[in-house]
């Protein structure tokens, strides 16, 4: 268990590294500093990889008991996926502190828990909280990378500015924004849909574990609000003429806010 | 080449029209949206009387005792339960079915209201024969069809109905949340094994919300009762083997914590609290009668006590379980006996206490009371829901139609020869990207068979 824990420190250590190496790699545009934060990026996987498996090895069950478990399985489904997005889209290339900051984020919050050893109860082993948990992370890694496109209307913004002071850069052309925008579009789509999953495996879940269905807890009143505000963005979306930078923004506020209200709904709840 | 332009909206002027066009026009819908999304943040912040726990409660609005009043006078401490909170989402709820009319409306009188984007270009020289351009067509997956000169042609319009599948669904989960508040009902027993629970002696904590639920009509017959410890003695696996019948009708099985046995409409679902139940039985000396029973006891030891009463003999006994129960249960050996601790109060209100051991018997007033056994007690949870079904199905719809909104991209073509060549205007409520996209490969192909 100690062995799992120490494996989760050094993930932590590298994932801050990664972030030092990205912001360097912005200001100073030397591909040595864009490859250390590649690195160290994969490093933080691989740590995560082997600290959770590890743990789901010595505790026999998956990664959902305990803020520990579940802010690292979320850090892992998170940068295993913005790492799939980089390899996978060019585009992509050019965001990354958003992803990484919140999987710090995560990641320190799941430091400041208990890794003691918890064993799970009858109640959860169902194949809809699995299905529920699952689909979780992948709308909260979803609507993360979604909201990282704000990052390249700021490199477009401040390309030629003194912030750059080496290379000259131009930033994204309206070709790759409207690429950026098309796939941003697509996965808070792909967010929502997951949302949905999470809400309704969650209620067939609970129906037979606890024999009521909705209680209107804080958890779950907070997963309808955060459905409901991303229903309405892209309400936004089809329905309104907007700048679709304007509607980059408004979907970044919508993740900060949902993620601040989860951690003060947590708060509360573990006060 | 292209220009790209909203679809114009064109309406009747009538006043039915107006009303319907107000109610789900885009501000109307943003802002229910938005109300809702609105009180569902403040549910969340703000502990809510009969949810969070009492302590909660109480500490967090102490607090603030300038604000209490007014929390308390608005109803921003049981906000699900508001005669406001009830508006707001009857109204989206009313708002999103003329939505859903409307909308359909649209999709079969072809408004290009229905199609979001809308590109016109050339395609292709007059010299091009009709026939080329809806092989192209056919090509791409396209079905065209000529009307006098043009072709119109169009794919994927399933993905039209997406949205229209979606938002049903979504309103046929908020019929099975208003049926279920109407006609739901709960309880609960708890059953050692052996036991019977018939209908006619009612559930504990029994909860329905209005008079419309039916209680249900069956009885209970538990087998038996499996359950394991971790280490740490917490549940590691719980089931019970159960028998139910109803008027007409019976079903037997294994249910655990995430399998229920259902019967006519009703389901039995096993819940979390378990304990330890002693089987007592009181022998009198003079008939050789026997009473025997169950005595439950709460899993926490430091729970109070429980009361066994032998009738007839006026003698009311409250026990407490002492000894490690679990492992006693499970057959384990344990250092030092489970027993019972009895305060024995006779008709003249004299108390004396005794201790009896498993499987051991003490001599009493006129009889014998023997500890026969300990078994393990489990909480049997009879639901009876008439509108989960549909709120289950509503999610699935809703479900479908997402996938097939996001997944198809509904395209419209229209072909018109001009004096200069074939003219093309496409309508798309997709993508605007894949819509000039599939206009510029058609081209392409067009162009090459032109070559």
């Amino acid at each position: 268990m100690e062995l799992s824990y120490n494996f989760y420190i050094a993930s932590v250590a590298a994932i801050l590294a990664s972030i030092i190496f990205y912001v360097a790699s912005l200001v100073y545009r030397k591909e040595t500093l864009r490859r250390l934060f590649l690195t160290f990026s994969l490093l933080t996987l691989l740590l995560l990889t082997v600290s959770l498996g590890l743990r789901w090895y010595i505790t026999g069950h998956g990664p959902y008991m305990g803020l520990y478990e579940v802010a690292a399985s979320y850090s892992w489904v998170l940068l295993a996926f913005y790492l799939a997005l980089q390899w996978k889209l060019n585009w992509y290339r050019r965001t990354g502190l958003i992803v990484l900051l919140t999987t710090a984020v995560f990641l320190i919050t799941g430091a400041a828990g208990s890794a003691a050893l918890q064993f799970d109860s009858p109640s959860m082993r169902s194949i809809w909280l699995w299905t529920h948990m699952g689909a979780s992370k992948l709308a909260l890694a979803s609507f993360v990378q979604s909201a990282s496109i704000v990052e390249m209307y700021w490199h477009k913004k401040h390309a030629s500015t003194s912030l750059y002071p080496a290379q000259a850069d131009e930033g994204p052309d309206e070709c790759a924004l409207s690429e950026a925008q098309n796939w941003c579009v697509k996965l808070a789509r792909l967010g929502f849909i997951c949302l949905t999953v999470v809400m309704g495996s969650g209620i067939l879940w609970a129906n037979t574990a606890w024999g009521n269905y909705w209680n209107w807890n804080p958890v779950e009143t907070w997963s309808l609000a955060a459905w409901m505000l991303y229903g309405l963005l892209l309400h936004i979306h089809y329905q309104w003429k907007i700048p679709q930078r304007r509607w980059a923004m408004i979907n970044l506020s919508i993740l900060a806010f949902s993620l601040f209200l989860y951690m003060v709904v947590q708060i509360n709840a573990s006060s | 080449m292209t220009e790209i332009t909203e679809s114009p909206e064109t309406y009747g002027v009538s006043k039915l029209n107006s009303i319907l066009k107000a109610a789900t026009s885009r501000k109307t819908i943003a802002i229910l949206m938005l109300l809702f999304a609105g009180c569902l943040v403040l549910q969340a912040l703000l502990p809510q009387k009969d949810i969070a726990l009492a302590a909660s409660y109480a500490r967090f609005w102490n607090k603030l005792p300038f604000l209490k009043p007014a929390a308390i006078f608005t109803g921003m401490d049981r906000i699900a339960s508001t005669a406001w909170f009830q508006v707001i989402w009857i109204s989206l709820a009313l708002c999103l079915a003329l939505c859903i009319f409307r909308r359909v409306t649209e999709i079969k009188a072809g408004k290009t209201s229905a199609w979001r984007y809308e590109v016109t270009s050339k395609i292709a020289d007059s010299g091009l024969p009709a026939s080329a351009i809806t092989g192209a067509l056919r090509q791409r997956r396209f079905a065209p069809f000529l009307e006098g000169n043009s072709i119109y042609s169009q794919k994927g319009t399933q993905g039209l109905w997406g949205s229209v599948i979606f938002h049903a669904g979504i309103l046929l989960v908020c019929a099975g949340v208003v049926l279920s508040s109407l006609t739901r009902f709960s309880g609960f027993v708890e059953l050692a094994p052996g036991q019977v629970q018939e209908a006619s002696r009612g559930y504990t904590g029994q909860q329905s919300r209005s008079n419309l639920h039916q209680v249900p009509e069956m009885s209970i017959f538990v087998s038996d009762i499996n359950m394991a410890f971790w280490p740490d003695n917490t549940l590691r696996d719980l089931s019970s083997h159960v028998r139910i019948s109803g008027r007409s009708g019976k079903a037997e099985g294994t249910i655990t914590r995430n399998k229920s046995l259902r019967l006519q409409g009703n389901s039995v679902n096993l819940g979390s609290r378990i304990g330890p139940a002693a089987l007592l039985s009181y022998t009198g000396l003079k008939d050789s009668r026997t009473v025997q029973g169950y005595v439950n006891f709460p899993g926490e030891s430091e729970f109070p006590r429980n009361t066994f009463v032998v009738p007839g003999i006026n003698l009311e006994t409250a026990a407490e379980l002492l000894g490690p129960w679990q492992a006693s249960i499970m057959g384990e050996k344990v250092s030092s006996p489970v027993k019972l601790r009895l305060t024995l109060t006779d008709k003249l209100n004299q108390s004396a206490v005794k201790e009896i051991e498993l499987r051991q018997a003490i001599p009493l007033e006129g009889g014998e009371l023997r500890f026969i056994a300990l078994e393990p007690w489990a909480v049997f949870q009879v639901i009876r829901d008439s509108g989960f079904p549909l709120l289950i199905a509503g999610i699935l719809i809703s479900l479908i139609g997402m996938a097939l909104s996001f997944l198809i991209a509904p395209c419209r073509l229209k072909i018109i020869p001009e004096d200069d060549g074939w003219h093309i205007t496409g309508y798309t409520s997709g993508s605007k990207s894949l819509l000039l996209k599939e206009l510029n490969d058609l081209e392409n192909s067009l162009r090459s068979f032109h070559s």
